[in-house]
């Protein structure tokens, strides 16, 4: 049995997407954010209606480390925003481990912000994984919803979590290897037997 | 496998005519690598490369497929394929944020008969989001920038950083005295507004350089009030990317800012034309309010206000070359916003929309209407 399926299993019977604070899972920021700039030739990309930030981290616990996230989302418009949140985690060959897991929706005041914290919990096997978080909003029934698609990174280690920048996890991980294709030209598929003087056809010919 | 959004989709009721990115397209289809750079490379018995230099270098086509033509001194011969990510004739190269070419290591084989095509490859593969990136760059060279002879010419040897951990959700900057992009990891799913948005900056600033006068309001977005040479530059650079995305005869062309389709009334429509009074939450100083302009002198879609001019592309792109250099108020110069040191802006209403209508007009072709069919963008 694949670990990820008993992982998903008990996922399954917990309530994993845990509101945090405020009435209704949410409570008003003031804060700015901010983007002004002045830098010489630097452009930089306008927002939609909402922006979405994730604040993960490695929590201890007697099974090893859990990962946390914080989802904040900031709605930009002066309406309400009806949002939810969906979070599905994959391995780094792309594989799913645990399947999309859809928040109930929620409604955002306009000009304001919501927060929403997100767990897995330990067990994973040693590797490296990346959970999704979508986020989708609309702002009146039977609109197509605005989305955006984040990803935190993750790589497991005899238990231990780390969370590395998205740049070293790809370097670090498969998903820049892509699974090898048996050559169409040999007898025996098997790359593992692909060793020179191990009965393959000896040429000396110049290859074109 | 294509994880972008932005693309147009007919099942959600959008008007796809003369869209470039529909939706067979878009997130979760398989698109071919266009003209990316593949590398053929000899290994030893672990598949790790040998020498410095590759031993056959070729381009996919259009539609993905490849010949790699190389030689190898005995068989069998081990050697592995590498999907390079960067364009054919060095347009642009997709780079990790410290410097590191990607690339896709596709197979490591031994093949032991000479003198053969050996056919290597499947037609689904690559699942990061580097090979999304590319597809994005190379959607905005192969559906718009290619058809302008000035950007031939000047817009090669860029690079985009990605993912690069110093922009937040969603941000992407362009610096154009370094040719450089850098993108946040979530910029891949929005092609339209980071990837294409971002190209579009890079080739306004190669076509003719110039000192961008700066983001202004505490929060930028496609509606925010800023300074005119703000709003201009920055919808000076979405139309540029626009029409990587919808072309002259699209009645329905819109900038979509989100990881899936916007759906017939998500974003903002390009088409929108509301005469002198600006439409409500689109002010007058607004990004779009430019591209709108823009747009309208560019289509052949005619508003109900007597729009009739459609330029060609080619010609919008390159009379960007045309700017004239200085920092001269009210002489419409590309560096106008700033005094003569360019230490300080002194007039926020240069390098605008008014300016680059006094380059393209003619007197047989004046863009009076658009211009005031979208509220008068502005400028001195």
């Amino acid at each position: 049995m694949r670990f990820g399926a008993a992982l998903s299993r008990r996922l399954s019977s917990s309530i994993f997407a845990v509101t945090l604070s405020g009435v209704a899972g949410y409570f008003i920021d003031t804060s700015s954010d901010a983007q002004a700039t002045t830098t010489v030739t630097t452009a930089h990309s306008p927002k939609g209606s909402f922006d979405v930030r994730l604040s993960p981290s490695a929590q201890p616990t007697a099974d090893g480390d859990e990962l946390r996230v914080k989802v904040t989302l900031n709605n930009r418009t002066s309406g309400e925003l009806d949002t939810a949140l969906g979070f599905t985690l994959l391995d780094d060959t792309g594989e799913v481990w645990l399947p999309e897991t859809i928040t109930t929706p929620g409604r955002v005041p306009g000009k304001s912000i919501a927060v929403q914290d997100f767990i897995v919990p330990p067990g994973l096997p040693d590797g490296h994984y990346r959970l999704e978080v979508s986020t989708g909003s609309r702002s009146k029934p039977g609109e197509h919803p605005e989305t955006h698609v984040q990803n935190v990174y993750l790589a497991i280690s005899s238990g231990a979590l780390s969370l590395p920048s998205p740049g070293d996890w790809l370097v670090k991980s498969r998903a820049m290897i892509d699974q090898n294709v048996p050559n169409p030209n040999r007898p025996n598929a098997n790359p593992a037997s692909d060793e020179e003087g191990s009965g393959d056809t000896q040429q000396t010919e110049t290859g074109r | 496998m294509s994880n972008q959004g932005n693309f147009c989709s007919t099942s959600l009721g959008m008007d796809c005519t003369n869209a470039r990115f529909p939706a067979n397209q878009g997130a979760g289809n398989a698109v071919p690598f266009k003209r990316i750079r593949v590398e053929v490379w000899r290994t030893d018995t672990n598949g790790n490369v040998l020498g410095t230099q590759p031993i056959g270098t070729s381009y996919t086509n259009l539609t993905g497929a490849y010949t790699v033509s190389w030689s190898y001194s005995s068989t069998p011969a081990r050697v592995r394929v590498d999907f390079v990510y960067c364009h054919q004739d060095n347009r642009f190269c997709v780079q990790s944020e410290t410097g590191l070419q990607w690339y896709n290591t596709m197979h490591s084989n031994v093949i032991p008969i000479a003198n053969q095509d050996v056919p290597l490859g499947s037609w689904t593969w690559s699942n990061s989001n580097i090979g999304n990136v590319y597809d994005g760059a190379s959607r905005v060279w192969e559906e718009a920038f290619r058809y302008s002879g000035q950007l031939q010419s000047v817009f090669n040897a860029v690079t985009i950083r990605y993912p690069d951990s110093s922009q937040g959700p969603g941000d992407a900057i362009t610096t154009g005295a370094n040719k450089t992009v850098s993108m946040a990891d979530d910029c891949v799913s929005m092609p339209m507004n980071c990837i294409a948005h971002e190209f579009g900056h890079m080739a306004s600033y190669l076509l003719k350089p110039f000192k961008f006068c700066g983001i202004y309001s505490s929060s930028f977005a496609v509606t925010s009030s800023e300074k005119y040479c703000t709003a201009f530059e920055e919808g000076l650079a979405q139309f540029l990317a626009q029409v990587s995305f919808y072309w002259f005869q699209a009645p329905a062309p819109r900038y979509c800012i989100s990881a899936s389709a916007c759906g017939p009334s998500g974003g903002w429509s390009l088409e929108t034309s509301s005469g002198s009074t600006c439409p409500a939450g689109s002010p007058r100083d607004s990004m779009i309010t430019s591209a709108r302009y823009l747009w309208d002198a560019y289509d052949t879609v005619n508003d109900s206000y007597g729009d009739s001019l459609n330029w060609d592309y080619f010609y919008l792109v390159n009379k960007i070359s045309t700017w004239a250099s200085g920092t001269a108020n009210n002489q419409h110069v590309v560096d106008e916003p700033w005094n003569s040191a360019l230490t300080s802006v002194d007039d926020d209403a240069g390098r605008a929309a008014s300016d680059y209508q006094f380059l393209i007009d003619t007197a047989a072709a004046p863009s009076t209407t658009q211009y005031q069919n979208n509220c008068s963008p502005g400028g001195d």
